[in-house]
Parts: structure tokens; C-alpha cells; sequence
């Protein structure tokens, strides 16, 4: 009888290629969402297996890296799952208004202190900032730098687009809880982002 | 006084400081503002260029991020697996391989998972 464990599903490499092909991309892909080097190994590791038990099941529809991908971001989520669980979010009743980062920004009457604490003219169509490889480095660069428990949650729902109530069960928190987090990494990459792309525009223009 | 109270209560709710705005904006993104909030916001980014800014500037990062966030796994060529840990994984992989291939060879049948 044929030995079915060894045969390849059509549109899928050998497995034995997958680590050099992908590797490296899988990896960029997991330190994206858990900002851990050792961790995101692992979870390389862990999506490559589940991707070789399954490779019977693979229908060929999308690209053997986007189910590689696809698999990673269960891995992820499995991971989120049980960090959130052995360490769970703490004291964000506490963390209310008050110890934002953008407290500052305002004003004791709650409105911008002045044009120069708010938000900068980004001197671009917004819509067309996908089209700049540039942007795409300095939003890596700023969610690098996001805290790690705000990045697990930005990745999960802005980035994957996981569903509110599933976030919250994941991350072991309520909604409002969710609604402070989000907030908070979003304000934080929106000002990166901007302190980065102003910054490195006029150099881009130079040369 | 009670009415100049009343007025001022009523003025604050209708036109909610920038602070607040800036919170719905993240949750209008979310889907999860009340038709009131959404009514007063509209009102506040009529006025506020700033807030209008901010919001215009957090829907762009969304949309950018949703249409194709594996294009920020394209860049970012620094974070590479270190040699070690790419032969380690290859290795745990033939390791997995072997087992199935052998298991499946004893029982003359394809594995089945087992649990």
C-alpha cells in the first residue's frame, strides 16, 4: 500500500524546502505580533509541524506561504491565549484618563493645548501612503516599539482583524478594558509614526 | 445659577473637549460608538480641524494595515532566523517525518492522529 503520510498535496513544496524558503518571513511575521525572538522561533516551529501534519488538507487555493501564514496566526493566537492567562492584564481599572500618554496633549479644559500638541499635517494623500515602501518601514519600525502587551493587541485586531469579542476572550479582559488598551496603541503608533515619517522625509527628499 | 448650571451641563455635553473625541475616534473604528457620540463627534469635527486630523490619520493607518499587513513581514530584513534555530526547526521537522513515515510503514496504513 502507498504511504500516504510522505506524499505531497498538490501546489505545496517538499517540506524539507519550507524553513529557507519561508523561514525568515514566518519569523517577521511572528515577531510582529509577539515581540519575542524566542517565542516567535517557536511558534515558527510550531506552524511549520501543524503544517506538516496538514499538508494533506491543504486544497491549494491560496499560496502555500499565505496558508503557512494563515496557520502562524492560530499559533499566535494559542500563544496570546496562554501568556494572557499565566500573566494576565493587571490594573487596568486603575489606568484609567489620567496616566495616558497623550495626557499632555491637553489642555485642563480636555482640547489640544495647541496646534503644536496636536496632531501634524503628514504632507501626504493618507490614502496613498500604502504605495511608499517607506511607510510600510516606519509603521515596522513604530510597532517594534509598541509595549508588548499593546502590540499583542493591536496586531489581533487591527492588523488581523480578530473580532472584538474573541480579542477579549484571548486576551482575558473586558470590553472596556479592550476599548482603553486599543486606544492607547493606536494613539501611540498614530504619534511614532508621524515623529518618524516627518522626520525621515526630508532626508528622503535630499537624496 | 441653577439655570446657568443646567446650560453649562448642557453646553459640555454637546460639545465634548477634544480628549474624549480623540477616545471615540479609536472607537468608531471598533463600530462601538452610540448614536449620541456619534452626533457630537460629527458636531466637534466640523469645528476642530485637529480632531478631524486625528481621525483621518487613525482610519489611514487602519486601511493601510488592513488591505496588506503581510507587506510589513517584506520589510524589515534585519529579523532573520539565526542559522542555529533554522537547523533546529529542520531538524524537529525530519525528526516529525521520520516518525510518521516509519509509524505509518508498521501499520501499513496511513497514521492517524492519534487523541
Amino acid at each position: 500500500m502507498i504511504d500516504n503520510s510522505t506524499k505531497i498535496a498538490p501546489g505545496l513544496s517538499s517540506p524539507d524546502t519550507w524553513v529557507d524558503q519561508h523561514g525568515d518571513y514566518l519569523y517577521r511575521c511572528a515577531m510582529l505580533r509577539v515581540r519575542d525572538a524566542e517565542v516567535a522561533q517557536d511558534i515558527v516551529q510550531e506552524t511549520l509541524l501543524a503544517a506538516l501534519q496538514a499538508r494533506h488538507s491543504f486544497a491549494g487555493q491560496s499560496a502555500e506561504r499565505t496558508w503557512l501564514v494563515g496557520i502562524l496566526k492560530h499559533k499566535v493566537i494559542d500563544h496570546v491565549r496562554r501568556a494572557s492567562r499565566e500573566k494576565p492584564f493587571e490594573n487596568l481599572e486603575r489606568m484609567t484618563a489620567a496616566d495616558d500618554d497623550d495626557a499632555s496633549c491637553f489642555g485642563d479644559d480636555g482640547h489640544w493645548r495647541n496646534e503644536h500638541y496636536g496632531p501634524a499635517d503628514w504632507a501626504c494623500d493618507p490614502r496613498k501612503l500604502t504605495e511608499n515602501t517607506q511607510f510600510w518601514e516606519v509603521l515596522r519600525y513604530c510597532l517594534e516599539r509598541l509595549p508588548e502587551r499593546s502590540a499583542q493587541v493591536f496586531s489581533l485586531k487591527d492588523i488581523d482583524g480578530v473580532d472584538s469579542d474573541e480579542v477579549c476572550k484571548v486576551l482575558n479582559v473586558t470590553p472596556s478594558n479592550l476599548w482603553v488598551l486599543l486606544h492607547r496603541a493606536r494613539a501611540r503608533l498614530r504619534e511614532c509614526f508621524e515623529t518618524q515619517w516627518l522626520g525621515a522625509r526630508p532626508g528622503e527628499r535630499k537624496s | 445659577m441653577t439655570i446657568s448650571r443646567w446650560v453649562t451641563d448642557v453646553l459640555t455635553w454637546l460639545l465634548p473637549p477634544c480628549r474624549e473625541v480623540v477616545r471615540w475616534t479609536s472607537q468608531e473604528l471598533d463600530g462601538q460608538l452610540r448614536w449620541h457620540q456619534r452626533a457630537r463627534m460629527q458636531v466637534h469635527l466640523l469645528i476642530c480641524a485637529l480632531c478631524k486630523r486625528y481621525r483621518q490619520q487613525l482610519i489611514a493607518l487602519r486601511a493601510a494595515l488592513r488591505s496588506d499587513p503581510e507587506r510589513l513581514a517584506d520589510v524589515g530584513d534585519a529579523n532573520q532566523l539565526t542559522p542555529a534555530a533554522k537547523q533546529h526547526i529542520k531538524e524537529v521537522l525530519q525528526k516529525s517525518t521520520t516518525r510518521r513515515t516509519a509509524s505509518a510503514d508498521a501499520n501499513d496504513n496511513p497514521p492517524v492522529p492519534k487523541m
